[in-house]
C-alpha cells in the first residue's frame, strides 16, 4: 500500500478581500500522479503555494511523511524534498540553463562554467530531459523552458513535483513526451501533483484527481470514477435555480460574421485558431469551454485590443477587422471585459468618471459635460439597482456586483448592435447575477446580437440561442439550444469535434 | 467593553489614511530635527528659536513674507510641471534643467530685443521660455514614447547639461564686459521687466502662478483631455480599453510638464533676478519633487506645500545670526521627505478601533 | 614644460580624478545589480567626504578618517536600503531625498572648516621598479593608497559578480527576485547587503576627494561627481572593467578642459564637461528599451532594477 507521502489538512488561507483556501484536506501517495481540478479562482495554485512555503497558510497543518512540517520559506519545503514548476516559470532570463539549475546551490565560493555545465549536462541525461545546458533561457523554446524548470527541482533532490498548468504553454506533441517523462518519474520512485483545468488531459495521466470549487474541495475521484463528465460536474458546480427565463427568440439579419479569424495569445503562440462564427440580430452566442482555451483573445480581437492576424470581422456588413478600438465603438460594439477592475473600469476614479470611459471621447468641446454625465449616472444607479452610498467614491471599493451592474450599464448606455459579455456574472452573488442575466435577455428583446462568454454550463444552456464550444482556440462546434446536453459540451470542451462521439 | 487596535493589510494598490501619515511624518520629522540639532551640539534652550526663525519670521513679519512669496512662485511652476508628469506615472526628475532652459531662453531673447516695448518683449520672453521648456523636456518624452527608455535618467542627464550650458554662457559669451571680477551675465533691458508691486520684490509672476495653478485643476479635471491624462495615469489597461493614445499622451504630458517648467524660469529672469545666472534653478526642480510628492499632486496642496517650502529655504537663510549654516534648511528638508517616504507604508494598512471579541 | 611632463601630470591627475568616479561606479554597480536604484550617490559621497575632513582635522589620523567615511557612506545606504527595501517605498524619491539632506548635511558639518587647510593628506605611495617606468609609471603606480584600491576592485568586483557563487546569487535578486526567492535566496539581506557596500565605497570615493585631491575644505565639494558616477554605471553597461575605462575617460574629459584653460585654447571647458551626460543618455537609447532587445543579454539593466520585491503580491 503506498505511503502517503503529503497531507494537507484543513487549510485555511486568505488574501485582503478573498477567501482562496476554505478548509481544504489533500493527500498525495507516492508514485502517483495527482491531479488538482478547479477553475480559475477555485484555490488551486495558492493551495500549492502553501505547500512550497511561498505562502503561510492561516490555518491547517502539513505533513510530510507523517511529520508535522512547518514552512516559513520556499528554502524549507525545498528541503523536505518538494519542488513546483510554477505556470509562470520562475526563471532568469538573462541567466543560462546551467546557471539557472545551480543556482541556489552551496558550496565553494568560485565556480567553473566549464564544471557546472558538465554536471548539468549529467542530470539532464539521467532523467532522459533534452536542454542545451549552455543556452540563454531568452533563447530556447517554451518547452525546454519547462525542461529546465524540471531539472532544478530534481537537482534539489525532489521527489514530489508539482506542475502548475504544465501543457498550457505546449503543443500536443509536446505535452505527450511530457507526460512520458512524468509516467518515467513515478516509476523512479517521484510523486507527481500537476494542477489543471483540462479534463482530457487528467483522464489520460492522472491516478487520483482532486476537485476545488470557490477555495473548497468538490470531490475526489479514483480510478473509473475518472471520466470527463463526473469532473466537469464537479469542477463546475451546483445547479443555481435561476428565475430569469429568456422569452420567445426573434432572430433577424447578420450583425456580426467572423470568418478564420485567427490571432496570437500574450505568449505569442497561436491563441485562436480558425474560428468562424455569425451572430444575428436579437440572438444570443453562447461560448463554452474551460477557461484559457481561446475566450479572452477572441473578445480582445472583437473589441479591438489585440490584433487578428488572419481572418475577417464584419459588423452589419462593415468589416472592421482592422479597425481602432474607438471606430468599433463607433460602429456599435460594445465589450464587457472579464478583467473587471483592471480594464473595464479604473478602480480609483469614481462612478462617474468610469462611466464616461467609453463615451468621454463624443462630448463636444474641449470640456467634458460632468452635468450631464453625473444625472446620468444617477438615473442608471436606479435604474439598475446599483447599491452605493456615494457615486463620488471610488469605484473599488463597491461590491463585485455593483461594479459589474456600473459596466454593464455604461456598455448598454452606448446603444450597441453587438455587445460581448466575457464572463459577467464572474464571483457575483445570486441577486446580482439574476439582475445581469435579464440585462442580457433584455438587450436580446432589444434586438442586440450578444457573444455571451461563460463557465456556467447551465447559463449558457439556459440563455443561450446557440452555443458554440472553444477548445484550443478553435471552435470544437456550433449547437442549437435543443440539442445542447451536459455530457456533449463536455466533451466538446475537452476536444472533442462535434459529433464525434 | 474593551477596544483594540486593529491593522489589517489593505488591498493591494489601495491607500488612505493619508492625514494621520503625514501628520505623524511631520511630528517624527521635528523630533530628529531636534535631536540632530542637538548632536551638532545646539544649545537646548535656543532651538524652539530655530522654527521660530524658519517658520514664524518667515510667514508672520512683513519683511520675512516678502522674500518667501518671491520664492515660492518658482516652486509653484516647478511642482505642478512635476505634478502632471507624475499624474501620469512618468517620473520627470529635470526641474533643474528645464527651468534653466527657460532661463536661458528669456534672457536670450530680451538680449536679442531689448529695445521692444514692454508687453511684446514679455510675453515673447514667456513664450520663449516654454518652448526651451516643451523641448527640454520633449527629449524624455520621446525617447520614453518611441523607444521604451527610462525618462528618469534621461531627465537627470540633461539637468546637467542644460545648467553647464548656462555656465559656459555665462563665463564665455554672454560675459557682462563692465562687471569686473567674478563673470556675470549682463542685466536684461527694462523692457523686459516684469511689474512689481508698489516698493516690494513681489512681481506679478504670483499672479500668473496662481492663474495656471488655477487652469491646472480645470483641465486636468474637467477637460477631456485631462480625463485621459488620470485614466492613462491611474488605469493603463483601462485606457487602452477606451480607446485612448498612450503613446501620444507620453509625449503631451512630457512637454506640458517641460512648457510649465520653464515658464517658470523665464518668469525668475523677467521677475525677480533680471539676468542669467549660473545658479538660476538653485535647487527648485529638485525640491519641486518633494513638494509634489507630499501634496499628492493636487494643486492646492502644492500652493500650500510651496510656501512651506520657500519659508524653509528663507529662513535657512538667517540661521547665521544663531551662528547655525544656512544648510540645516536642506537637511531639515531632507529629514522631512525620510519621514513621509517611511511613514507612507501606514497608508497601505487599515487602522482602525474595534471592539474586542468576547469568546 | 616637456611634453613628457605635460603627458605625465595629465596623465596622473585623469587617474586620480578617475579614482573618485571609480570608487563611487564600482559601489554602485554592486547595487544595481542586487535590483536597487540609488540616486543618492551625490549625497553618499559628500557626507564621507565631510566625515573624513572632520576626523583628519580632530585627530590627524588617516586611517581612522577613512574608516569614518566608510562608516558614513554605510550609514547612508542603510538609510536607503530601510526605506526602500523593508518599506518598498520609491528609490527614485528615496534617493533624491538623501542627495538632498547629505549635500545639506556635509555643508552643515563642514561649515566651521571652509577654508581650513587640512591637517594631513593621503600620500603617494610609488610602487618600488614599476614606478620608474616612464609615464605610465609615474602616472599609474605613483598614486596614493586609494587609487591602488580602487584599481584592485577592478578585477576583484569582477570576479565577485561573475566567478563566484555569491555573484551568481547577486544577479539572480537583481534579475528576477520572485525566482531568487523561490529558491530559498534571501533577496532582502542581499540588496541590503549590497546597497550597504555601495554607499560605503561611495563614502569612499568621498574620502579621496576630501583627504586626498584638494587640499581645503569647500562647500558643495563633490560638485555633481555623484551624478557622473551614477551615469557612468550606465556608460559602462554594469561591468566593472568598463566602468574603470569609463571613469578615466571621463575623468580625463574633466581634466582636459579644465587644463586646456592653462593654455590660453579658447575651447570652453563647460562644453567638455558636458560630454559625459550626453554619452550616457547616448547608450541609454541604444541599451535600452526598444534598441534594447537586440543588444547583448551580458549588457543590459538588471530586470529588477528599481522595483521593490514583495513577496505575496499576486501577479
Amino acid at each position: 500500500m503506498p505511503q502517503a507521502v503529503v497531507q494537507m489538512k484543513n487549510i485555511t488561507k486568505t488574501f485582503p478581500g478573498t477567501l482562496a483556501n476554505d478548509d481544504v484536506s489533500l493527500t498525495l501517495k507516492q508514485g502517483e500522479i495527482h491531479a488538482l481540478l478547479g477553475e480559475n479562482g477555485a484555490g488551486k495554485s495558492t493551495l500549492m503555494n502553501v505547500l512550497v512555503g511561498l505562502y503561510k497558510q492561516d490555518s491547517g497543518e502539513i505533513l510530510i511523511n507523517g511529520e508535522v512540517k512547518n514552512f516559513v520559506s520556499p528554502k524549507d519545503a525545498i528541503a523536505s524534498g518538494i519542488g513546483m514548476i510554477h505556470q509562470h516559470f520562475k526563471l532568469i532570463n538573462a541567466f543560462t540553463v546551467t546557471e539557472n539549475v545551480l543556482l541556489g546551490d552551496k558550496g565553494s565560493l568560485f565556480i567553473s562554467k566549464k564544471k557546472m555545465q558538465t554536471s548539468v549536462a549529467k542530470l539532464a541525461n539521467e532523467f532522459g530531459l533534452d536542454v542545451d545546458v549552455s543556452a540563454y533561457i531568452s533563447q530556447i523554446s517554451v518547452g525546454e523552458q519547462q525542461r529546465v524548470e524540471i531539472l532544478k527541482s530534481l537537482h534539489k533532490n525532489a521527489n514530489i513535483l508539482i506542475l502548475d498548468e504544465p501543457t498550457a504553454v505546449l503543443t500536443p506533441q509536446e505535452a505527450d513526451a511530457l507526460f512520458e517523462t512524468l509516467r518515467d518519474m513515478t516509476n523512479k520512485g517521484c510523486t507527481i501533483v500537476i494542477i489543471s483545468h483540462k479534463l482530457d488531459e487528467i483522464v489520460a495521466i492522472a491516478d487520483t484527481v482532486t476537485v476545488l470549487q470557490k477555495g473548497r474541495v468538490a470531490g475526489v475521484a479514483k480510478g473509473k470514477d475518472i471520466n470527463q463528465s463526473n469532473l466537469s460536474r464537479l469542477m463546475i458546480g451546483d445547479d443555481i435555480v435561476l428565475n430569469t427565463t429568456p422569452q420567445e427568440s426573434n432572430i433577424g439579419k447578420t450583425l456580426l460574421d467572423v470568418k478564420n479569424v485567427c490571432a496570437r495569445n500574450d505568449k505569442g503562440l497561436q491563441g485562436l485558431c480558425d474560428v468562424s462564427f455569425e451572430i444575428h440580430e436579437g440572438e444570443i452566442l453562447g461560448v463554452a469551454g474551460v477557461a484559457g482555451n481561446g475566450q479572452k483573445e477572441l473578445g480582445e480581437v472583437l473589441c479591438g485590443l489585440r490584433t487578428a492576424t488572419k481572418g475577417s470581422i464584419c459588423l452589419s456588413d462593415k468589416d472592421v477587422t482592422k479597425c481602432t478600438v474607438r471606430s468599433k465603438l463607433d460602429s456599435g460594439l460594445a465589450y464587457v471585459p472579464e478583467d473587471r477592475l483592471g480594464t473595464g473600469l479604473i478602480g480609483n476614479m469614481n462612478s462617474i468618471d468610469n462611466s464616461i470611459l467609453r463615451s468621454y471621447y463624443t462630448h463636444k468641446g474641449v470640456f467634458i459635460d460632468y452635468k450631464r454625465a453625473t444625472s446620468d449616472v444617477i438615473d442608471a444607479i436606479a435604474e439598475y439597482d446599483v447599491l452605493m452610498a456615494d457615486p463620488k467614491a471610488p469605484v473599488r471599493l463597491m461590491s463585485g456586483g455593483n461594479m459589474q451592474k456600473l459596466l454593464l450599464s455604461r456598455e448598454i448606455a452606448l446603444s450597441p448592435k453587438v455587445l460581448v459579455l466575457s464572463y459577467p456574472v464572474r464571483g457575483l452573488d445570486i441577486g446580482a447575477m439574476e439582475k445581469i442575466y435579464s440585462l442580457m435577455l433584455e438587450q436580446r428583446e432589444k434586438g442586440c446580437a450578444i457573444l455571451f462568454i461563460s463557465e456556467d454550463l447551465d447559463a449558457l444552456i439556459k440563455f443561450s440561442d446557440r452555443i458554440m464550444v472553444l477548445h484550443g482556440g478553435s471552435v470544437s462546434g456550433i449547437i442549437n439550444r435543443e440539442d445542447a446536453k451536459i455530457e456533449e459540451l463536455g466533451l466538446m470542451m475537452g476536444g472533442n469535434k462535434e459529433g464525434a462521439s | 467593553m474593551k477596544y483594540r487596535l486593529k491593522i489589517e493589510k489593505r488591498m493591494e494598490g489601495f491607500t488612505g489614511n493619508v492625514v494621520l501619515a503625514r501628520i505623524i511624518a511631520i511630528v517624527a520629522a521635528i523630533i530628529l530635527t531636534v535631536i540632530v540639532l542637538m548632536i551638532a551640539g545646539f544649545e537646548i534652550a535656543k532651538i524652539p528659536r530655530v522654527f521660530e526663525k524658519l517658520f514664524i519670521d518667515t510667514l508672520f513679519t512683513a519683511k520675512g513674507l516678502e522674500k518667501t512669496i518671491v520664492k515660492t512662485i518658482p516652486l509653484i511652476f516647478c511642482a505642478l510641471g512635476v505634478a502632471i508628469a507624475f499624474r501620469m506615472k512618468l517620473w520627470n526628475i529635470g526641474g533643474e534643467g528645464q527651468f534653466a532652459m527657460g532661463a536661458f531662453a528669456s534672457a536670450g531673447v530680451a538680449m536679442a530685443f531689448p529695445n521692444m516695448a514692454a508687453f511684446p518683449l514679455i510675453l515673447l520672453m514667456l513664450v520663449a521660455g516654454m518652448l526651451a521648456g516643451i523641448i527640454w523636456a520633449g527629449i524624455a518624452g520621446i525617447t520614453k514614447s518611441l523607444l521604451g527608455v527610462n525618462e528618469t535618467i534621461v531627465t537627470l542627464m540633461l539637468n546637467y547639461i542644460a545648467l553647464l550650458w548656462l555656465q559656459f554662457l555665462i563665463i564665455g559669451p554672454w560675459k557682462d564686459p563692465l562687471q569686473k571680477g567674478f563673470p556675470m551675465a549682463p542685466i536684461i533691458s527694462e523692457n523686459g521687466w516684469l511689474p512689481s508691486f508698489g516698493e516690494s520684490n513681489i512681481h506679478i509672476g504670483i499672479i500668473i502662478a496662481i492663474v495656471i495653478a488655477v487652469i491646472y485643476y480645470f483641465v486636468l479635471n474637467k477637460s477631456k483631455w485631462g480625463y485621459e491624462v488620470r485614466a492613462i495615469g491611474d488605469g493603463p489597461k483601462a485606457a487602452k480599453y477606451a480607446g485612448m493614445n498612450v503613446k501620444l499622451n507620453v509625449i503631451l504630458v512630457m512637454t506640458v510638464s517641460g512648457a510649465l517648467i520653464g515658464l517658470g524660469g523665464a518668469i525668475e529672469i523677467s521677475g525677480l533676478s533680471h539676468r542669467l545666472e549660473p545658479d538660476i534653478s538653485g535647487g527648485y526642480g529638485f525640491t519641486a519633487v518633494i513638494i509634489a510628492w507630499l501634496a499628492k499632486l493636487s494643486p492646492t496642496a502644492i500652493i500650500i506645500m510651496s510656501v512651506f517650502m520657500a519659508a524653509l529655504a528663507v529662513g535657512g537663510k538667517t540661521m547665521g545670526v544663531l551662528q547655525l549654516p544656512a544648510a540645516i534648511s536642506a537637511v531639515i528638508q531632507g529629514i522631512i521627505l525620510f519621514c513621509v517616504l517611511a511613514f507612507d507604508f501606514l497608508t497601505k494598512y487599515s487602522i482602525k478601533f474595534a471592539r474586542k471579541e468576547t469568546v | 614644460m616637456g611634453w613628457v611632463e605635460v603627458t605625465t601630470g595629465f596623465l596622473s591627475a585623469t587617474i586620480a580624478m578617475g579614482t573618485v568616479l571609480l570608487l563611487a561606479c564600482i559601489g554602485e554597480i554592486l547595487t544595481e545589480k542586487s535590483g536597487v536604484l540609488n540616486l543618492g550617490l551625490e549625497g553618499m559621497m559628500i557626507v564621507g567626504a565631510v566625515f573624513a575632513f572632520i576626523v583628519v582635522q580632530t585627530t590627524g589620523n588617516l586611517v581612522l578618517a577613512i574608516a569614518a567615511s566608510l562608516l558614513a557612506g554605510a550609514l547612508m545606504g542603510l538609510i536607503h536600503a530601510f526605506i526602500t527595501v523593508t518599506l518598498k517605498a520609491s528609490q527614485v524619491v528615496s534617493g533624491l531625498a538623501l542627495t538632498i539632506f547629505g549635500v545639506g548635511l556635509a555643508n552643515f558639518l563642514g561649515q566651521n572648516y571652509v577654508g581650513t587647510v587640512r591637517v594631513a593628506s593621503l600620500q603617494a605611495i610609488p610602487i618600488p621598479l614599476l614606478s620608474e617606468i616612464p609615464i605610465i609609471g609615474e602616472a599609474l603606480f605613483n598614486q596614493s593608497i586609494l587609487v591602488y584600491v580602487s584599481i584592485l576592485l577592478v578585477p576583484i568586483s569582477w570576479i565577485l559578480i561573475y566567478r563566484t557563487r555569491a555573484g551568481l546569487k547577486l544577479r539572480a535578486v537583481g534579475e528576477n527576485p520572485s525566482s531568487a526567492d523561490s529558491l530559498g535566496i534571501n533577496v532582502f539581506a542581499t540588496r541590503y547587503i549590497y546597497t550597504l557596500i555601495g554607499g560605503a565605497l561611495t563614502g569612499l570615493a568621498g574620502a579621496y576627494l576630501s583627504i586626498g585631491f584638494n587640499s581645503s575644505w569647500m562647500d558643495s565639494i563633490t560638485g555633481g561627481q555623484g551624478w557622473i558616477a551614477v551615469a557612468l554605471v550606465i556608460f559602462a553597461t554594469w561591468n566593472p572593467i568598463k566602468a574603470m575605462l569609463g571613469s578615466y575617460l571621463f575623468g580625463f574629459i574633466l581634466i582636459l578642459g579644465l587644463r586646456l584653460q592653462a593654455f590660453g585654447i579658447e575651447i570652453p571647458e563647460m562644453l567638455f564637461t558636458m560630454l559625459p551626460y550626453i554619452f550616457t543618455i547616448v547608450v541609454l537609447i541604444f541599451s535600452t528599451g526598444k534598441f534594447g532587445k537586440n543588444s547583448k543579454i551580458k549588457q543590459r539593466e538588471p530586470g529588477s532594477l528599481g522595483t521593490p520585491y514583495d513577496r505575496e503580491a499576486r501577479h
